[in-house]
């Protein structure tokens, strides 16, 4: 049971670890918490769905629409809607928030409410010490890890991933290093939404589309990037393997846990930050930097 | 090189610079010196274009409202309703007060960023050995986070960083702020080799006032938004009143 345990921890950390990656960032970069940022991932996965049971394009095909198309629409709704109110925090909140709520009822409006399900990429399945783990699920750990390491070496090792973390840390000499602040954010911005389709595209498969499926996730985010230090990229990682694996003992060890895993890690998320205010590694609470 | 006419800033009623103008032309270093709160960093500010950035990003905020009046012209070209990325690309660099590094990024990220607008990477790495060899403390500590470093090697930094990209025009503001009078001759040197060797035109803002006069030939004295005074070392300090009431001596 453990090997189950640990088997669905890793899946659903490399998924929660690209949706807390793409959240972190864009706060990192922009201070721009963006509710709406699972709603992409929802979007996501409903494009998969709809490109391939509706349209019936091939897999691959319907992976690099999905890709383009609610990538795009991600950095337009930043450079139409967002970028206007940037500097206003409780206006991005709420813009946000009626963002991804127009979504859902939009989605809910063209699908109706139940949940779809959507195609493997592969079927079958291995059998590792006794368990038997789905190739669609390998295919997502793999996947994660792939898009994990290129964005970490997108930022360490790149040209612009030096410019996203100079203008991260203060925008104003960026800027005098030639550094177009309004560019890194759509950029940064489009790297955000990327990396919450992959996480839709990978998890559509595994779990179905329904339109409310933004709204668990963006709560397992907000606790991941809490724990780990908003816009600490480390931390979300580590942060998002951490709340999969608690999430799934409390489901596996508890009866009926799977309807305390919410509970479970927002208390775990409350007693880390009376412990240590700042995160596990980060700069949370720390003065905003100009 | 440079042209300055006039130049008004206000943050909400506060006027802090109120019509203050200069000029620099190529190959000069001229010194721009004044007490505290003179206005030497909102001028400098200006001149790279950060004012326009204050007011951006405080644009419908209700932090503080910002006016910027007047010209600026580099090299024949207004450059005053332009963005701080703009100006730089166009050779003009401000190298800021304390140095302010990038500093959760390492020394030679922190270099890298300054070559943002090297052509290729054969050109940056190029420059990069130039500034250690100016600054060999810098090769020392390049796997440093520059948060960590002390305050005459952010100095340093802050200098190699702005060279990076081989700027036309530094806008250099107090390189020796804080400084012990050991690290400030030495870093007194560089800025000298940079202006000689890299025949880099300088404006270069300092409070401490041999260090400047030993630099530059052409002095602008400042206070309280204005441009008050400006000639060589030996003719400011004739002026008796100008001696006593704005240089301290
Ligand atoms: N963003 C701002 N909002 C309001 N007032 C400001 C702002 N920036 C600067 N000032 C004020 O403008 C005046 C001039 O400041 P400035 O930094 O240009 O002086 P300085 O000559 O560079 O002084 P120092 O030698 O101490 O660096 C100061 O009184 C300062 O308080
Ligand atoms: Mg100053």
């Amino acid at each position: 049971m453990a090997a189950i345990v640990i088997t669905y921890a890793v899946v659903n950390g490399g998924i929660y670890a690209l949706l807390a990656i793409g959240f972190s960032l864009i706060f990192g970069v922009a201070r721009l918490v963006n509710m709406a940022h699972t709603g992409f991932f929802m979007l996501a996965a409903f494009g998969l769905f709809y490109c391939t049971k509706k349209i019936g394009l091939g897999y691959i095909e319907a992976i690099a629409v999905t890709i383009v198309v609610v990538t795009l629409l991600g950095i337009l709704v930043y450079r139409f809607i967002i970028d206007r109110v940037r500097e206003h925090h409780a206006a991005v909140l709420i813009i946000t928030i009626a963002l991804v709520m127009i979504m859902e009822s939009a989605l809910l409006w063209r699908f109706g409410g139940e949940t779809r399900g959507v195609p493997s990429l592969i079927g079958g399945y291995v059998d590792i010490a006794g368990v038997r783990i789905l190739n669609q699920q390998l295919l997502t750990v793999g996947v994660a890890a792939l898009a994990i390491i290129m964005v970490l070496l997108l930022l360490t090792k790149t040209k612009l991933g030096i410019a996203i973390r100079a203008t991260a840390q203060d925008a104003e000499i960026a800027g005098l290093m030639g550094i177009s602040a309004s560019r890194i954010l759509l950029v940064t911005m489009g790297l955000s939404v990327a990396l919450a389709v992959v996480a839709g595209i990978l998890l559509a498969p595994l779990e179905g589309v329904r339109p409310g499926m933004w709204g668990a996730p963006l709560v397992t985010v907000m606790v991941i990037v809490t724990l780990g230090g908003l816009g600490s990229i480390k931390g979300s990682i580590i942060g998002a393997f951490i709340i999969a694996l608690v999430e799934q003992m409390a489901s596996f060890l508890i009866p009926n846990g799977g309807y305390l895993t919410g509970t479970i890690i927002l208390l775990a998320m409350v007693i880390v930050l009376i412990v240590r205010p700042a995160g596990l590694f980060g700069t949370m609470f720390e003065e905003e930097k100009l | 090189m440079l042209e300055v006419k006039n130049v008004i800033v206000r943050y909400d009623t506060a006027t802090i610079l109120d019509g203050a103008s200069l000029t620099v032309e190529k190959g000069e270093l001229v010194g721009l010196i004044g007490p505290n709160g003179a206005g030497k960093t909102t001028l400098l500010r200006a001149i790279a274009g950060l004012i326009n950035w204050d007011r951006e990003i405080l644009r419908g905020t209700r932090k503080s409202d910002v006016t910027f009046e007047g010209s600026i012209e580099f090299e024949g070209e207004r450059i005053d309703k332009l963005s701080a990325f703009e100006i730089a690309k166009k050779g003009l660099q401000l190298c800021p007060q304390m140095g302010r590094p990038f500093v959760e990024m390492s020394v030679k990220d922190n270099l890298l960023a300054g070559a943002y607008l090297c052509k290729n990477r054969k050109e940056a790495d190029e420059s990069l050995v130039k500034v250690y060899e100016l600054f060999p403390r810098l090769k020392e500590r390049e796997k440093q986070q520059s948060g960590t470093l002390s305050g005459g090697e952010r100095q340093m930094l802050a200098v190699g960083r702005s060279l990076m990209r081989r700027p036309k025009f530094m806008l250099v503001d107090e390189p020796s702020s804080g400084l012990a009078p050991k690290i400030k001759d030495d870093l007194f040197k560089r800025v000298e080799e940079i202006y000689h060797e890299l025949g880099v035109t300088i404006l270069l803002a300092e409070q401490d006032i041999s260090f400047a006069f030993s630099l530059s030939k052409r002095n602008y004295v400042m206070s309280r938004g204005h441009i008050i005074a400006q000639g060589t070392a030996q003719e400011l300090l004739k002026d008796e009143t100008i001696r006593k009431t704005y240089l301290g001596m």
